[in-house]
């Protein structure tokens, strides 16, 4: 955080701006307003008298994120119709005119008072409308926000064949509610905060109060208030500067799209940061046996599951390790192969002009330079270009005999491992990884990779994401080794009678009241008798 | 963080430097599959050595082949003390372009590691054991102590030769056996270490496993290694060599070395033939024995040493003469079998023993082991002289055979 504070101090004391309380004369406050709003063009005003020969009021809002329907019906109607309609008429009330209206006109839900106008401006750019009253200091604040969003639709990169199929959306709210409706509890916390001195983005933290463990909480406190920067656009910049250690290649923040992964994580203790403007979430602390799990795995039958994360670890291995191994054993060590398959190595190799590790090379680069075209390439005729890419071009390297036909075996199956690993931002970490391996071997073999991987493990096991130490439950049992139930294996539902390892020890069993009853079916029946 | 920065600057120039110093594509390696090791002898004047068998690899290669080299020069030099031959697999064959599956090196020199060293003077890649499957000696080596603990030791030492290679014995030259190119499959080396794991079907060799060879001379000097005989067209391993104070002694017949096997305990019996006489008729009955049980007992009664070899066995019978009248679900048909198969192989037995103790007087039988295990009271008085006690101990044999299997019946 060091290094954000020295890039971004100097800033803080040109941008404060002074706060500007309102004053009683509608005429002077709007000046102030429309002086802020100077050549913004999106923000409406509608100046208008309350009632029968009452005072002036405006309403302020920005085109386009307030409910015009809302303001129509239940905020300018009311004051300027239906008050001139009924008793008491404005004489009576004009003294405590700000009271009524906040109290009997105004039909909208949700209502408030912004004590300065530099807060009622950051109220109307979020989509609230501001009514000014004359002779009032008073700037009342109504929930008017109403934009056009993107409707839930199921979160593209992490699809599942069964489980829920929401996803979260660019609003913050929506996402909120979400989460809230999987659980019902009042002790699931949602704290706001305000990050980006220009862009106010909304992040919310959210938690379960007595399963959280309050020293993460007040971690990711205190790292969100020391935020100093201009904007936020998207919850991967805030991942990036709250994060433990940014040189590491390993992301220390899980982010996902899926409700259902952050109910989860709150019921386990951990806190889940969302930020406005973007469907992915933020979950802290983060744990790489975390990011190496689906939602899925809970949802299918569990030894299944088990089965599944086994193959994910035997993947993500591959993905790291396999060209890096080809390069290592073809030019180092071939005796460590079986005889035939080394002599037909030799036999495929013998025209490639190359090294191994240059082959290599071409073929990996080749093969993320066709990854990240992919990405680009329209929908329709992307999963084609892949193919054609993918097969035509291995083979075309094989008959052109600058590759081995090995090569493309090792390259392809590399490649499809890596998308085996669930969290994106690993298996990205992955790709980056494989090539430091690659070089490795190339220099030293077998040798190179064992040393290459001890510096990885090394890295891992001093990482720590929030106080949690990234390779837990694996390096040391947090609290005890029921953490190690949800780990390579996923054990039947029933058995996991604990909450993984983010819970502080006394909120550690999943039923808190009665943990310590034994369940017995036997010794019901005997106290019903 | 400036010390990050020089850390990694030093670690990228170590690696960059290093510049992969041990880096060989796996196809700039010549794999020897086997190697053959003959003493060298001086050609008779007159006769010309004919140096390589298999064509070269390249045109070039052949040209070079009119450079007179070592294996050329037909004088006695100090130097020239073993012959090698090298067998390496031409990976053209494995792609179809070329005819010869082997290309055969014979080169002369004052040791293993030298010679390897001047063949590459002569081939275009590195010499590479790391793939090596059959090590084969030739007699004359064999036959002299010195040479022959000579190439023990550089074999052992080597760390790319496995432990797991076959070694065999060339009764004549190592070189005829690996010139042999096989007809079923024609690289020699893969052809000869398929020979020895069908050990199991018929155990007429020794069991030839260089980690077991080493082990037993390691101990006393004594061991048995199988034998190649080389053919027309194929290669045959069959019958052993038997080593003596690090010499060989003499050679083993085949059923004498599967008698062997059956005593050391090493081997399945295999088949076995026996010829059963009834009264009007004779039937050969081949068994197949599937079970070998042995074990020594000392007799500790006796005042000389007295050991007892008890065998069983179980088998099936493979086949016996079409005929209503016989029915092989007989007990007593079945017992005359059984007995039948235990004196033939105690017959075999008694033979080779015989053969070993009055012949070669060495006791590769593994009683030797036996004693220093169970009974190493006794073994550490007749340990010093065992050479000469060996000789003269009695040694009984007992098998007992059951037949459980008599194959498909009507």
């Amino acid at each position: 955080m060091g290094f954000w504070q020295k890039l971004f101090g100097k800033k803080k004391k040109i941008t404060k701006q002074e706060d500007i309380p309102p004053t009683k004369s509608i005429d002077k406050n709007l000046e102030i307003i429309k002086e802020f709003f100077k050549d913004c063009e999106d923000i409406v005003y509608r100046e208008f008298t309350i009632g029968e020969g009452g005072c002036k009021a405006a309403v302020i809002w920005t085109d386009g994120l307030a409910d015009r329907d809302l303001l129509n019906e239940f905020i300018l109607e009311p004051l300027m119709m239906d008050a001139r309609k009924v008793q008491p008429g404005y004489k009576e009330i004009k003294n405590n005119l700000v009271k009524f209206v906040e109290e009997k006109t105004l039909v909208t839900a949700d209502i408030g008072e912004a004590e300065t106008i530099n807060d009622a401006i950051t109220q109307i750019l979020s989509g609230e409308s501001a009514l000014l009253i004359d002779g009032s200091d008073k700037i009342i604040v109504i929930d008017s926000r109403g934009w056009q969003s993107r409707g839930i639709s199921e979160p593209e990169t992490e699809a599942v064949v069964r489980g829920p199929r929401d996803g979260f959306t660019e609003t913050m709210r929506f996402n909120t509610a979400q989460v809230r409706r999987r659980i019902r509890d009042p002790r699931l916390k949602l704290k706001h905060h305000q990050v980006g001195e220009r862009s106010k983005t909304d992040v919310a933290v959210m938690y379960v109060d007595d399963i959280v463990n309050k020293n993460v909480l007040k971690e990711v406190e205190e790292r969100l208030n020391k935020i100093d920067i201009d904007m936020i656009i998207d919850s991967g910049q805030l991942e990036e500067l709250i994060e433990d250690e940014w040189q590491s290649l390993f992301p220390q923040v899980q982010n996902t799209e899926r409700p259902d992964t952050v109910a989860s994580a709150l019921y386990h203790g951990r806190v889940a940061i969302l930020v406005d403007n973007t469907p992915f979430v933020l979950i802290v602390p983060t744990t790489f046996n975390m990011l190496m799990q689906s939602a899925e795995d809970y949802y299918e039958r569990w030894d299944i599951a088990t089965i599944i994360r086994i193959l994910r670890y035997f993947c993500i291995v591959i993905a790291i390790t396999a060209p890096a191994l080809y390069v290592g054993i073809t030019s180092f060590h071939p005796q460590m192969i079986p005889t035939d398959l080394a002599l037909a190595l030799a036999a495929t190799r013998r025209g490639v002009p190359f090294p191994a590790v240059v082959e290599a090379l071409i073929m990996e680069v080749t093969i993320e330079i066709l990854r990240e075209a992919s990405i680009r390439l329209p929908g329709s005729i992307g999963s084609t270009i892949g193919i054609v890419g993918g097969l035509v071009i291995g083979q075309a390297a094989v008959e052109a005999g600058i590759v081995g036909p090995l090569m493309v075996i090792v390259v392809a199956i590399t490649a499809i491992a890596s998308f085996a690993i669930p969290s994106y931002n690993l298996a990205i970490a992955v790709r980056l990884i494989r090539f430091g391996l690659l070089f490795s071997a190339a220099a030293f073999g077998l040798y190179g990779i064992m040393l290459a991987i001890l510096v990885i493990l090394i890295h891992l096991c001093s990482l720590k994401s929030f106080g949690m130490p990234y390779l837990s439950p694996f390096i040391t049992f947090v609290q005890d080794s029921s953490d190690l139930k949800d780990t390579v294996v996923r054990v039947p539902h029933l058995a996991m009678n604990k909450r993984d390892i983010n819970a502080p020890k006394k909120e550690k069993g999943r039923l808190d009241d009665h943990q310590e009853e034994d369940f017995d079916i036997e010794d019901n029946i005997d106290e019903k008798k | 963080m400036r010390k990050q920065i020089i850390l990694w600057i030093i670690l990228t120039i170590t690696i960059a430097l290093t510049g992969c110093w041990d880096s060989i594509e796996i196809d700039q390696r010549g794999y020897v599959m086997s190697l053959g090791i003959d003493k060298y002898e001086i050609p008779p004047p007159g006769e010309v050595v004919e140096e390589e068998d298999g064509p070269e690899e390249d045109g070039d290669m052949e040209e070079e082949a009119a450079v007179p080299t070592a294996a050329r020069i037909p004088e006695d030099s100090p130097r020239n003390r073993f012959s090698f031959t090298y067998v390496i697999p031409n990976v053209e064959f494995l792609v179809g372009e070329s005819e010869n599956p082997n290309i055969v090196y014979n080169t002369v020199g004052q040791n293993l590691y030298s010679a390897s060293r001047i063949l590459t003077t002569r081939l275009n890649k590195q010499v590479f054991f790391g793939h090596m499957k059959v090590l084969v000696i030739g007699e004359d080596v064999a036959r002299d102590a010195h040479m022959f603990r000579e190439i023990l030791d550089a074999i052992e030492r080597d760390a790319f030769i496995s432990r797991r290679i076959s070694v065999a014995i060339a009764p004549g030259l190592a070189r005829e056996v690996l010139e042999v190119e096989p007809l079923v499959n024609p690289m020699t080396g893969q052809f000869m270490a398929d020979l020895f794991r069908n050990k199991d079907r018929s155990p007429r060799s020794g069991g030839g496993i260089m980690g077991d060879v080493l082990q037993d001379l390691h101990r006393w000097g004594n061991a048995v290694i199988p034998r190649a005989i080389a053919g027309e067209e194929d290669i045959k391993v069959a019958g052993s060599a038997v080593i003596k104070d690090y010499r060989l002694v003499g050679w083993l017949g085949e059923v004498e070395t599967r008698a062997l096997e059956i005593i050391r305990g090493t081997a399945r019996p295999g088949g076995l033939t026996v010829i059963h006489e009834s009264q009007d008729d004779e039937h050969i009955v081949p068994v197949d024995l599937v079970y070998l049980s042995s074990k020594f007992h000392l007799d500790e009664d006796s005042d000389t040493i007295r050991i007892k070899a008890e065998f069983s066995t179980d088998g099936q019978v493979e086949q016996f003469f079409f005929d209503p009248q016989h029915n092989l679900l007989e007990p007593q048909l079945i017992r005359e079998l059984e007995a039948l198969v235990c004196k033939k192989l105690e017959k075999e037995m008694l033979t080779t023993i015989q053969k070993l103790q009055k012949e070669f007087q060495v006791d590769v039988l593994g009683i030797d082991h036996y004693l220093s295990k169970y009974h190493p009271g006794l073994w550490a008085e007749v340990e010093e002289d065992w050479q000469e006690i060996f000789p003269n101990i009695e040694i009984e044999v007992d098998v007992s055979t059951r037949i459980r299997r008599v194959g498909l019946t009507k």
